[in-house]
């Protein structure tokens, strides 16, 4: 009986993980419809196995790939969507929405938004926390002649985001407001 | 006592046809006392057992054909095991760049949103 409780209760827990891992799953596919007209496109889908697979082949004495390494720890996917092109008005605003109504929903918290209307240019950053732990984040960057979307499905431990400065060209002083995340896996 | 020597001598010595089997049986004695003496020779080593089964032309024909397609079969099953093993490595290299490249553009784009957020020209609203 407590047998088939224990079983029960991980299999519920197994469910729950797996559903929210799929909540900070982005579907940004339809970007691809914007490729043809991008004079540089970047599409970088690498989850489950590969993930594990690319750990692997990470050098441990290649500080940036040894971060990496760390950071690729207990990671679910990582997902990157950008285009950039000559000239503008070759997205639409339908093209974002698509995009923040998927971040709009509920779990999701945007912890940064910045606007230049006079450049056009938008920053945003989002974060899916639950019981305290990262298990979601997302950046969308746009302005009229580019747009990248990068999800990164966790959990994440924001101690080793932190230790992202001075690696792969975040400034040492890089700093965003990750209270209320615990470290907690 | 009548003892005739010569009788007696004639009576013992005298001529009897072989029995119907005699021949078999000197035949079958011959034929062991040969394979007996053969064995000795040959002793109990296996490999002169072996060497004895081979000994034949057409056998040593046969072993030499199998023994080249065991060595074909050892060579593809390497060759094989090599290609798949170039097929991984490559594609947990194509991985790690991909990986790795993702990581640079988050990072360039946090970047990005923290200027924003520092700029004072930027119209910063308060996260939701």
């Amino acid at each position: 009986m407590v047998k088939k409780l224990v079983i029960s209760l991980i299999a519920i827990s197994s469910a729950a993980l797996s559903v929210s891992a799929q909540n900070a799953r982005l579907k940004i596919d339809q970007l691809d419809r914007l490729f043809p007209k991008a004079v540089q496109t970047v599409d970088v889908s690498v989850e489950g196995s590969l993930l594990l697979m690319a750990a692997k082949f990470l050098k441990t004495d290649n500080p940036d790939e040894a971060m990496a390494k760390e950071l690729l720890t207990n990671l679910k996917g990582v997902y990157v969507k950008g285009v950039e092109f000559d000239k503008e008005g070759e997205f639409t605003e339908s093209d974002l929405e698509d995009i923040r109504s998927q971040l709009h929903a509920p779990g999701w918290d945007r912890i940064v938004g910045v606007r230049s209307k006079r450049e056009g240019e938008s920053a945003e950053v989002y974060l899916m926390v639950e019981n305290g732990v990262i298990s979601g984040l997302s950046v969308l960057v746009f302005d009229p002649k580019q747009l990248y979307v990068v999800n990164v499905v966790g959990p994440l431990d924001p101690e080793k985001i932190g230790q992202l400065r001075g690696r792969f060209g975040v400034p040492k002083d890089f700093d965003f407001d990750w209270s209320g995340v615990k470290k907690s896996f | 006592m009548n003892f005739d020597l010569e009788k007696e001598l004639q009576r013992a010595l005298r001529r009897e046809d072989a029995s119907r089997d005699f021949t078999d049986r000197v035949m079958t004695r011959l034929a062991a006392a040969a394979e007996s003496e053969r064995r000795k020779q040959a002793g109990n080593r296996w490999w002169r057992r072996l060497a004895e089964f081979f000994r034949p032309p057409e056998m040593k024909w046969s072993s030499a054909g199998v023994a080249a397609l065991l060595l074909i079969l050892a060579v593809v099953g390497v060759q094989r095991h090599r290609s798949e093993r170039r097929a991984e490595i490559a594609e947990g290299e194509r991985a790690k760049e991909q990986v790795m490249l993702a990581m640079k553009i988050a990072s360039a784009k946090l970047n990005i949103a923290q200027k924003k957020v520092r700029s004072p020209e930027s119209g910063v609203r308060s996260p939701e």
